[in-house]
């Protein structure tokens, strides 16, 4: 059901969340004198930022695009691996557990493999950002798929629906919250895979920053890097969110045109 | 009302002959054999589980007997017959589409031009009363207006047959009374046979021309009864000695199977 309205509805709910967060940061690096290159304060990693905007913004679009294009890949193909295992038993039985297995290999131990296939360029990352994600796809997209109502698939069956014309228009659409709730995951994945890759081997985005910055130990700059990993996942899945909404309106409860006297 | 001497010179619309369907080891039905003419309002009438319902399914071809000839206008069922209009006890509307979209789906399913046929779906949704919500999503209906959506979807492409499982159990007792008058007046301008599945004694007999009773599983047919009523029916009907009669009647097909013990 849609949250009442009233208090817990504001906009400013969230912000309100993470200025108490930021204000509980500050006083305790402040109040409790810790020092700076252990935990700077938030002042401090604001200064941090202001000081480089232009190099922390370009960083930071290496890494989206990066985590983008890992997301992107990983919501095609895994929805299309997804669909083939649901349509085909045969598939699923031969296909899906070796993917299991496949997962089950820890991508950051795979990383320095796709370095040496890949060399040290953005394909790599891309790569990872798309292995990391790609399972969280596939699990909820065929869940999903599973999820059309019995009823209404013998109904599309006994109007002799293709097959094609079943998926498109029973069984996708019933998937979609399910592969909606695998995509956002997938989004968080990503940038964590896109982070893992620059570990491995980078001379760009926030993922290099910092691990250059460890090195030299530059804590607010690492933290810099962490606040806006932690920004740019937020936005990202608001960004998949704003994408869901679109794409559902029937989800919404509110009448697709105007409806005249809608009772109950 | 039933097929009268010379209707039988038209052969039967629906003939199983020794229909029987099993699960495993579970025999659901038991070399049932049943005719329905065109035109007919049969009501299959039993208990929860006695395997009317899926009688039902093997007519849709959702469901293969295991033995026996199921015949829909001549033709074995193997797959879902041509038009054919279903409605299930669950209203199995799309979420995702909206009022008019839903009745329109047997079109577009059938590969027919939307646009051709949305005149067709207006009419049917003003008819029930839904005229004000071509464009609401199936959510914001009532359990009775989602289930007179349905019929509309399955008089879309005025099928000849209309098989319908349980379609009004889910309601209330006052909207399925109404809906019962409006599908009886409905079956009444458009003559389609109707197959109707139900476990209500009243509403078997206040719908059908003809009522067949189920015996509980395996589902063998004990009694089919051809309805000496009124065509054009009134919820009074179910007032007069003649209702009255047939219920008692029905109800003492429940007693002799020992599914209704009176105090």
């Amino acid at each position: 059901m849609t949250p009442e309205p009233g208090a817990s509805s504001g906009w400013w709910l969230p912000l309100a969340g993470a200025a108490g967060f930021v204000l509980a940061w500050e006083a305790a690096t402040s109040g409790f004198g810790v020092p700076a290159y252990l935990v700077p304060s938030p002042r401090a990693v604001v200064a941090e930022i202001a000081d480089f905007p232009g190099w922390y913004a370009e960083q930071a679009l290496y890494t989206t695009l990066i985590a983008l294009g890992g997301f992107i890949a990983a919501a095609v193909l895994g929805l299309l691996f997804a669909i083939a295992i649901t349509e085909s038993r045969l598939l699923e039985r031969l296909l899906f557990p070796l993917f299991v297995a496949l997962n089950s290999v820890p991508k950051v131990a795979v990383a320095p493999l796709l370095v040496i296939w890949f060399g040290t360029g953005a394909e790599p990352k891309l790569a990872i950002a798309f292995l990391i994600a790609v399972f969280a796809v596939v699990i909820d997209a065929a869940l999903g798929l599973r999820s059309a109502p019995r009823d209404v698939l013998d109904l599309a069956t006994a109007l002799r629906g293709s097959r094609l014309r079943i998926l498109w228009r029973v069984k996708l659409p019933a998937a979609l919250p399910s592969v909606f709730a695998g995509f956002k995951v997938a989004m968080s994945l990503a940038l964590v895979g896109a982070i893992v890759g620059e570990f491995v081997s980078s001379q760009r985005g926030l993922g290099h920053v910092i691990l250059a910055a460890q090195g030299s130990f530059d804590t607010p700059r690492v933290f810099a890097a962490l606040a806006i990993l932690a920004v740019l996942g937020v936005v990202l899945i608001a960004a998949v969110e704003a994408v869901e909404h679109r794409i559902m309106p029937w989800r919404r409860g509110e009448p697709r045109r105007r409806v005249r006297g809608a009772e109950a | 009302m039933l097929a009268a001497p010379e209707a039988r010179l038209v052969p039967p619309l629906i003939v199983a002959e020794g229909v029987t369907k099993r699960f495993g080891d579970v025999l659901a039905l038991d070399r049932l054999s049943l005719e329905i003419g065109r035109g007919e309002f049969v009501s299959l009438l039993g208990p929860s589980g006695c395997g009317k319902s899926t009688f039902l399914r093997c007519l849709v071809g959702l469901d293969h007997t295991t033995e026996g000839v199921l015949t829909v206008g001549g033709q074995r069922v193997t797959d879902p017959p041509k038009e054919l209009g279903l409605v299930l006890q669950r209203d199995a509307l799309l979420e995702w589409l909206d009022v008019l979209d839903n009745v329109l789906l047997p079109a577009e399913f059938a590969g027919l031009r939307r646009a051709a046929l949305r005149p067709k779906a207006k009419e049917l949704l003003h008819m029930v009363g839904l005229g004000e919500f071509l464009h609401a999503w199936p959510a914001a209906l009532s359990g009775g207006m989602r289930q007179r959506v349905a019929i509309c979807r399955a008089l879309l492409l005025d099928p000849p047959l209309l098989l319908m499982d349980e379609p009004f159990g889910a309601l209330d007792a006052l909207t399925r009374d109404q809906l019962n008058i409006d599908l009886h007046r409905i079956w009444r301008e458009r003559g389609m046979t109707v197959v109707f599945v139900t476990h209500s004694i009243p509403e078997a007999l206040f719908l059908s021309t003809r009522v067949a009773v189920f015996s509980p599983r395996p589902g063998r047919i004990v009694d089919d009864v051809a309805l000496d009523l009124p065509r054009h029916r009134r919820l009074a009907v179910k007032e007069t000695p003649e209702f009255a009669a047939l219920a008692r009647r029905m109800r003492g097909n429940f007693e002799a199977m020992g599914l209704i013990r009176d105090a």
